[in-house]
């Protein structure tokens, strides 16, 4: 029989002792859990701060909640990917990804899984089977329609399988409630991404996150040098076909 | 039901033996006790059939199985106990495998088959002797009825006082071999391990086809899935006896013929890597039939082995990979490729081209995989992750390319211009915009025409 002993700290809060055994799923309201699961860390520390377990969760999906698709979504989990292993596969992506960017960005190519399917349900058995199997390190999911259901029955199978799996979805349905553990939504900026953390395990975020792509170690880019200061506008360059217009003009 | 033969009820379903109707009973008597049974006339070649299946199903325990008589198999099991986990967790797997044959069975185990065979068929339940002189004293105990050539014999031998297997030892030999068939001796010797006995094991077929017949014209998935489940669990007693795996199968289905003259679906299945699992065989079948839509009711379902490799046990690792072993991460490009179609499944196979809608090339995963060459050093010009696969006409606004809100261009011209060798020229001026809320954004003007004509061809993820 194991009991409960509430003591006082010397700070004046008062601290739970509890068996080891379900400690890591109890916290208080004021702090950060501290779940004994497996993270891998985002590679942005101001993010990694203001995440449970400074890191993106293994067992549990994550939802991103994206204003439009291109603003930087895929660059914010690209440290992430590089220290999954295994493979990646994209689930229903909006577009179709461009290899030679992941290239540059140092990330083997075989590790790509590009799945499409025609059906809704068949989205969702894809997602449950790729969780269910393994073998593959992450799992990036396009959907923005999905029932509150399968939302949940896609985190149980996340919560079982060891995959850092991020769900994608407009952010329109940021007011919608949803079952996943921990929902981030992100705005596009000048030179960086807003983040605001709608829902974690832990206090509520009152301050959105500014990241900047020039802290993005070992980038280099336009996103990173260059325009500093004030956005300077170029000129948009001169046709070059003029020679046919200037025959028009005599 | 009830099956008939000779006139005689031979064998009963559980259901009319509840209403009452018991092997020996004429047809007609049986008929009055249950009016709505369905009497089915013996066919001992589809017996012999099933018995050769279940037969072939076994070899995966030890690939020494015989044929003993109509409807008793041996096996010899000593070399398998340990490989199976001992045998009370043998015993389980050969009553489940046989089970998923949709048969029943009772199961009897003795250092010695002709005592295995007496405990199989002694009682319901199962008999189980590992020791000689344990079997011999649970030997000693049953009725002589069930030596098969004692039948005969029976009721003259009950009447001298000799009702059990010990008192019939216990009669003098010469003038028991005389009275009796000598055939009796011999069985009642090689029953207690004091003569030998000599076997015909079967062997494995060549090729595999095996196919199942259904009694009725079905169209019932779960009939289909059971049936097929029948015919992988004896392909994995044929695969693993020949030390073969398969690595591709075709399920044909064929249709009443008379009635619907329709030619027999064949549903093929082609696995990346040999396997002999059973379930992931099973759960391959299961998501193709699930696609299927049947023409006609199906009466005869047929399974064969059309390509064969060489069996390649499992390597062990020391340390689990991350990830899971290669084989797992086939086992789900099959199982998505089963149900979404190959088409649905893409991996990454860059071209050397300056196109970007070129370069950019995706195969289907069932195709050979051939190896990207992926230079470290090779670096690439700036490229969005998204990349639009029909670039998207943008309209002017004040001069400047309007997408959402006005573009401002932040860096280029990067100038493609190619393909002028194979019809589809490119003649393009590549720049990195922005919008006004903050996106990025990968556009190009096409520079063959009079009108600069913009277009959107990626987004920087």
């Amino acid at each position: 029989m194991s009991t409960l002993s509430l003591t006082t700290s010397a700070g004046g809060m008062p601290s739970l002792s509890l068996p080891s055994s379900v400690a890591h799923s109890v916290w208080c309201a004021g702090q950060m859990a501290t779940a004994g699961v497996l993270v891998t860390p985002s590679g942005w520390p101001a993010l990694d701060k203001e995440l449970p377990n400074q890191g993106w969760p293994h067992r549990g999906l994550t939802e991103l909640l994206i204003r439009q698709t291109g603003i930087g979504e895929i660059r914010l989990l690209q440290p992430a990917l590089r220290r999954v292993a295994g493979r990646i596969a994209l689930l229903q992506p909006p577009h179709a990804p461009q290899v030679a960017t992941w290239i540059d960005w140092g990330l083997a190519p075989e590790r790509l899984l590009w799945i499409r399917t025609q059906r809704h349900a068949d989205l969702l058995w894809s997602a449950e089977q790729i969780l269910r199997n393994g073998s593959c390190g992450a799992l990036l999911l396009w959907q923005g329609s999905l029932r509150n259901e399968a939302i949940r029955r896609l985190q149980l199978a996340a919560q079982a399988s060891d995959i850092v799996c991020w769900l994608l979805r407009p952010l329109s349905l940021a007011d919608v409630p949803s079952p996943v553990s921990l929902r981030l939504a992100l705005q596009p900026r000048e030179q960086g991404l807003q983040i605001d953390v709608l829902k974690r395990r832990g206090p509520p975020c009152a301050t959105p996150l500014l990241l900047t792509w020039s802290s993005l170690h070992g980038d280099r880019s336009f996103f990173t040098d260059g325009h500093h200061h004030a956005l300077l506008d170029r000129r948009l360059p001169a046709t070059t076909t003029a020679s046919s217009v200037a025959t028009a003009l005599v | 039901m009830a099956i008939i033969d000779s006139a005689q009820v031979v064998a009963v379903s559980r259901l009319a033996a509840r209403h009452g109707v018991r092997p020996g009973m004429r047809p007609v008597s049986a008929q009055v006790v249950a009016p709505e049974l369905i009497l089915q006339t013996r066919d001992v070649m589809r017996e012999n059939i099933a018995r050769d299946a279940v037969a072939v199903t076994l070899l995966q325990y030890t690939p020494e199985v015989a044929i003993a008589d109509a409807d008793t198999l041996l096996m010899d099991v000593s070399a398998s106990l340990s490989a199976f986990g001992g045998r009370r967790h043998l015993c389980h797997r050969v009553r489940a495998s046989v089970q998923a044959m949709g048969f029943s069975l009772r199961l009897g185990m003795a250092p010695v088959a002709q005592a295995a065979w007496l405990f199989a068929h002694q009682a319901p339940r199962l008999r189980r002797a590992i020791h000689i002189e344990s079997m011999r004293r649970r030997l000693d105990a049953l009725p002589i009825e069930l030596l098969p050539t004692a039948e005969r014999y029976a009721s003259w031998l009950t009447s001298i006082g000799c009702s059990t297997l010990a008192e019939l030892r216990r009669l003098p030999r010469a003038g028991l071999k005389r009275r009796t068939d000598p055939a009796l001796q011999d069985q009642l010797d090689r029953a207690y391990g004091e003569a030998p006995e000599l076997f015909e094991w079967i062997q494995a077929p060549e090729t595999f086809t095996a196919f199942i017949e259904f009694a009725y014209p079905t169209e019932q998935a779960g009939q289909l899935l059971l049936a097929t489940h029948r015919l992988v669990v004896q392909m994995t007693g044929w695969l693993v006896a020949r030390q073969r795996a398969v690595s591709a199968l075709v399920l044909t289905l064929e249709y009443e013929r008379m009635r619907y003259r329709l030619a027999s679906t064949d549903i093929e299945i082609t696995l990346a890597e040999p396997a002999w699992k059973e379930a992931h065989l099973l759960r391959l079948m299961k998501e193709k039939l699930n696609q299927l839509v049947l023409k006609a009711p199906v009466t005869v379902l047929r399974l064969k082995a059309s390509q064969l490799a060489a069996f390649a046990p499992p390597t062990a690792q020391l340390f689990p990979e991350p990830g899971g072993a290669p084989a797992d991460y086939h086992r789900l490009l099959e199982l998505l490729m089963a149900r979404l179609g190959p088409e649905a499944i893409r991996l990454p196979a860059l071209a050397a081209d300056h196109r970007p809608e070129v370069a950019n090339q995706w195969q289907v995963s069932s195709q050979a995989q051939q190896k990207i060459r992926a230079d470290t050093g090779a670096r690439f010009a700036e490229r969005p992750f998204w990349l639009l696969e029909q670039p998207l006409a943008l309209t002017l606004r004040g001069h400047r390319p309007f997408y959402g809100s006005s573009l401002h261009l932040l860096s280029g011209p990067e100038r493609i211009e190619a393909g002028w060798w194979d019809g589809d020229r490119a003649m393009r001026d590549y720049f990195v915009a922005q919008g006004e809320e903050g996106a990025y954004y990968w556009i190009y003007r096409e520079r063959d025409v009079d009108q600069a004509r913009w277009f959107l061809h990626g987004l920087f993820a």
